[in-house]
């Protein structure tokens, strides 16, 4: 079937600058370099195109999607046609990171640590509804979509995603990256609640309110801490 | 394994425990699905407890579960007599009697402790921690009452009724945990003469969210810890807001690598409640995708465990077969992996007209796949060097840490529920179920494969003889009713509107069903209030016991021993945290 | 019936066992078997060459949702929340208005379906009471950002692609049971419409003869 075409400016229509107008140096369909230099252009696009040529991804696999992501890495959907197959589970040497499956509370702070090991140019495919919204775990325990914690590329939606759906979402992924946003310009995003429709669940605190990088300081919101107290109070000693 | 009638619903020594616990032990009647049930008090459980474990006519040797249900909100004729908030079920099964047996024990919030249980089985320590965790009930005596499926800066139990569904903590790197692994050596030099290892959780040898913190010694364990809840999802707060039949996505997630088995087993304990069966066909088809799922686990548990010791082509060669029978499930369902198929009394829609050529058609790719993971794999002296002798957890072991499924199998504990507690007409079937006494890694491995073989020979037997006619019940207060009925009639709309608007009718009561799952006995203690939505569900995870047991079974071997072993237990983070 | 058991306890290596080289061997005659048949027949390759080549799917299976129209243009749906309330992500949100037909009395005013809540179950396909909301064969849903993934009326409702040739099709319907509506051939079980390369494979499976049984092992009741 006729693919949609992705909303994407088109590449290289800005590739070469306007004399006497600075370019700006972020934002998508922009050069990444303010250079006037052909050559540098030239080289950004051949920097695109191995970036975008060979991803090594790094399965943050956590639940059902990592059994789909494995359906894509083997023969019959094969990731390595798309020069993605070196899969590296050290963040040292990957430059993909594929969210595959829930992210829980307790597994966040790990995911925000391998994905700052990760050295840049990197990018991140959240797959699955529970990586990208928290999907149907409106829970205690399960973050609401990693973008509370990473800032996300694409988002690939399904349950699990079927392998087809995920081998398009790292072809956006590579229009993208052939688009000429490199990551190191990318504002990290914060995410802000969507309320579709009337939603009368309580607002959750969540780690989007909190800053992106690791400040030291208060790391609670003034009304979980009182009913902390307050619970530790009358727990007693076992509160561990 | 003894050919022993199937569960009785009375409990069978209830006069022995009169005598021996005058007024402490009160046997109880429960309806004939359910297992024979006892009430203890808290004060006489460690003895009875240890009574059951060692009397010749009792022999629970097998720790089961650990329940732990809030009755604060049922309605008042099914609240419990004496006030109390929490009730905890124990349930136990002897594996020379073949016999489940619930013991009952009732919590008051004000004192809310129990004596552990764990001296008398060491599977318990692992239940009682979650117990704590989810539902606040204190243990005492328990060696290590820390939290374990929620993480370390989590306040409050969330399983309480009182507990919004949807309150969550903020968790930072230093609630995670800290391991107390230095007590656990010898000597205090062992603390320059050792390291420490943090084993996952995100490691591509922990197959999901497993984390383990070793103690070595150059290359050998000398203590390990393990801790799990990275991938607690909540299953069982969001089945007591979602409806009867809601539930159902939910249990796909479970074990997600053979998702039918748990729709099914959760459906069939639905329909025990409600008193409802599903037709012949829905049974036969259910077996033929529950046992197609097993073989696509067992494949997935061995093609993963041989990657991590280096040899790759297996996972190619098992993902093959595992997508011919997603081929298979998708036709019947219209999903790969998270079918949602079951639904109570049968299943969502009829399988397609060629399902029995289909899954004939299976039968070739699947046999071959087998046959060359075998020639690759058994009698090649690497693969077998690697995983015979490693991993050796005897049977008393096993016993004792509550092992089922093929794990248990291999150690020598010769318990298949298809066998022994038979449902869905598997005891008109003729299979074998594969044992070893090894109870080391080899035997995991050729224990399943053995039942990948037999798995097929149901299948073949299933497909000879496949029933005709309807795929779900005609009992619309728990099922939908067919669309033309909805369409044309008034009645079929009442029906189906008050099975979506309310969920199913399921009457209150209580139960603890249980199936074969790919990894072990994968039960659902069940409490329905009358209402369309659960009251409690309890998962008992085939791998929870298999998991906690891990600590004990690295301990002496290699690191790549430990690899091994946490591969070909099969741990399913979905399932083991739920 | 009674209980078989057999015992799958390894027994000791034998000497070429313990020789590694016969196993290793043996293990590399299979792989490159299978490497040189794959490179003289093409067609024996499993992998589905996506984009250019795409598997196809079974008439149930469970995509993007379409709502579907009467023959006047105007949505079957009536705003009745059956599927609001039956799906369990609570990722419909519907708006009712009141339709100047009398005949259809409610109508949607606002329609939006999150896809990254939705779980694909098809229970809101199976709560509909109208027919309304049905799901087709299209997988390809991946977004930049969170807002793009809310659909709203004008993307779900059905149009013309969906079912041309080339389009995704019809997925997850509405079972019918045994109802005529199904004999008429309206709702299509699975078909064995494969891939060309894959279907002469299932051809040339559908010839060989079901498996014999499995030698039983021991025979002791």
């Amino acid at each position: 079937m006729a693919q949609k075409p992705l909303d994407l400016p088109a590449a290289g229509a800005s590739a070469l600058p306007v004399a006497g107008k600075v370019t700006p140096p972020l934002g998508p369909g922009q050069p990444s370099t303010a250079g006037f230099d052909v050559l540098t252009t030239k080289l950004d696009w051949l920097a695109q195109w191995v970036h975008r040529n060979s991803l090594w991804p790094l399965p943050f696999g956590t639940a059902c999607c990592a059994i789909e992501f494995m359906s894509v890495v083997s023969s019959h959907y094969d990731l390595s046609r798309f020069g993605a197959e070196v899969v590296r589970f050290s963040p040292r040497q990957a430059d993909l990171m594929i969210i595959a499956g829930t992210v829980t509370d307790k597994q966040a702070p790990i995911l925000k640590k391998i994905y700052d090991q990760m050295p840049e140019p990197k990018w991140v495919v959240s797959m699955g509804v529970c990586a990208c919204t928290g999907g149907f775990y409106r829970a205690y325990h399960v973050v609401q979509g990693v973008d509370e914690i990473v800032p996300v590329d694409v988002y690939v939606a399904g349950c699990p995603p079927t392998p087809e759906n995920l081998i398009h979402g790292i072809m956006m992924l590579q229009a993208k990256i052939k688009s000429g946003e490199l990551a190191r310009h990318r504002e990290s995003k914060t995410f802000v609640p969507i309320r579709v429709g009337e939603d009368p669940r309580p607002s959750i605190p969540a780690y989007s309110q909190a800053p992106m990088a690791n400040v030291p300081g208060e790391h609670g919101f003034p009304e979980m801490r009182a009913t902390a107290e307050a619970e530790a109070a009358s727990a007693g000693e076992v509160k561990k | 394994m003894s050919a022993v009638a199937a569960p009785a619903s009375t409990v069978s020594f209830a006069p022995l425990l009169a005598k021996r616990f005058p007024g402490t032990v009160v046997a109880e009647t429960r309806p004939p699905a359910d297992v024979p049930t006892i009430a203890v008090t808290r004060a006489a459980l460690r003895e009875v407890a240890l009574f059951l474990r060692d009397d010749p006519s009792t022999k629970y040797d097998l720790f089961v579960d650990l329940a732990a249900i809030d009755t604060s909100r049922l309605p008042a004729p099914q609240a419990p007599a004496d006030g109390h908030r929490f009730q905890a079920h124990v349930l136990l099964y002897s594996t020379s009697r073949n016999a489940h047996l619930r013991v009952r024990v009732s919590v008051p919030e004000a004192d809310a402790v129990l004596p552990t249980l764990t001296g008398v089985w060491p599977a318990a320590n692992w239940f009682e921690r979650e117990a704590w965790d989810l539902m606040g009930i204190r243990f005492e005596g328990h060696p290590n009452l820390q939290r374990l499926l929620t993480h370390n800066g989590f306040v409050g139990h969330p399983l309480r009724k009182d507990y919004e569904a949807a309150q969550r903590w903020l968790c930072t790197e230093e609630d995670l945990l800290q391991t107390q692994l230095a007590a656990k050596t010898d000597t205090p030099e062992d603390v320059f003469e050792t390291m420490t290892l943090n084993f996952g959780p995100s490691h591509n040898s922990t197959h999901g969210t497993l984390r383990v913190v070793f103690r070595l010694d150059g290359e050998r364990i000398v203590a390990a810890e393990s801790e799990c809840g990275y991938l607690h999802r909540c299953f069982e707060k969001m089945s007591e807001n979602h409806t009867w039949v809601q539930v159902v996505p939910y249990t796909d997630r479970l074990n997600y690598c053979s998702p039918m088995i748990n729709g099914f087993g959760y459906a069939r304990a639905v329909e025990q409640l409600c008193g409802v069966t599903a037709p012949p066909r829905a049974q036969a088809v259910r077996v033929v995708l529950a046992e197609f799922s097993r073989i696509m686990d067992h494949m997935v548990c061995i093609g993963t465990n041989l990657v991590d010791l280096g040899a790759l082509t297996n996972f190619w060669y098992g993902f093959q077969t595992r997508e011919e029978i997603y081929g298979l499930l998708e036709a019947c369902c219209g999903a790969r992996l998270t079918s949602s198929y079951a639904r109570i009394g049968g299943l969502a829609n009829d399988v397609p007209t060629d399902f029995v050529a289909r899954s004939r058609a299976l039968f070739p790719q699947i046999t071959r796949n087998i046959g060359e993971i075998d020639r690759l794999v058994t009698k090649n002296r690497i693969a077998r060097d690697r995983m015979y002798g490693t991993g050796v957890f005897k049977r008393d072991d096993a016993v004792a840490w509550g092992f089922t499924g093929p794990c248990g199998r291999a150690s020598g504990i010769a318990y298949d529920v298809r066998k022994d507690a038979p449902y869905d007409g598997y005891d008109q079937l003729d299979f074998d179920v594969p044992v070893s006494s090894d109870g080391d890694n080899y035997a995991r491995y050729l224990v399943r494969m053995e039942e990948m073989r037999q798995s097929l020979r149901i299948i073949d037997q299933v497909l000879k003889s496949f029933p005709a006619g309807p795929i779900s019940t005609d009992d619309y207060r728990v099922a939908l009713p067919p669309k033309e009925m909805v369409y044309n009639e008034m009645e079929g709309l009442i029906y189906h509107f008050k099975v979506v608007f309310e969920g199913a009718q399921v009457p209150a009561g209580e139960i603890y069903s249980f199936v074969e799952g790919a990894n072990g006995e994968l039960g659902y203690t069940l409490v329905s209030d009358g209402s369309g939505l659960p009251y409690r569900i309890k998962v008992r995870p085939p791998c929870f016991p298999l998991f906690s047991a891990f600590e004990k079974i690295a301990v002496g071997g290699m690191v790549s021993d430990a690899v091994a072993t946490l591969g070909m237990l099969n741990i399913i983070a979905g399932e083991l945290d739920r | 019936m009674p209980a078989r058991v057999v015992n799958v306890t390894a027994a000791p290596m034998t000497f070429m066992e313990r020789l590694y080289l016969p196993a290793i061997l043996k293990g590399m005659a299979l792989t490159f078997s299978h490497f040189f048949r794959n490179l003289v027949d093409i067609r024996r390759l499993p992998t589905i060459q996506f984009p250019e080549m795409r598997r196809v799917y079974s008439e149930r299976y469970r995509g993007r949702h379409i709502l579907k129209t009467r023959e006047d243009g105007s949505l079957k749906c009536v705003a009745c929340y059956m599927c609001e309330t039956a799906c369990p992500a609570d990722c419909i949100h519907i708006e009712a208005g009141e339709h100047p037909v009398l005949a259809y009395e409610k109508y949607p005013v606002k329609f939006e379906i999150d896809f990254l809540r939705c779980v694909m179950c098809g229970f809101c396909v199976d709560a509909c009471p109208k027919d309304a909301i049905w799901m087709t064969k299209d997988y390809e849903m991946s977004y930049f950002d969170r807002e793009s993934a809310i659909y709203g009326i004008e993307k779900l409702r059905e149009t013309r692609e969906d079912t041309a040739a080339g389009g995704p099709g019809y997925g997850y319907r509405p079972y019918y049971g045994e109802s005529p509506m199904r004999k008429a051939g309206e709702f299509e079980p699975s078909g064995l419409a494969l891939l060309p390369v894959l279907k002469k494979r299932a051809e040339a499976i559908n010839r060989m003869p079901p498996p014999k049984a499995a030698p039983p092992a021991a025979k002791t009741a």
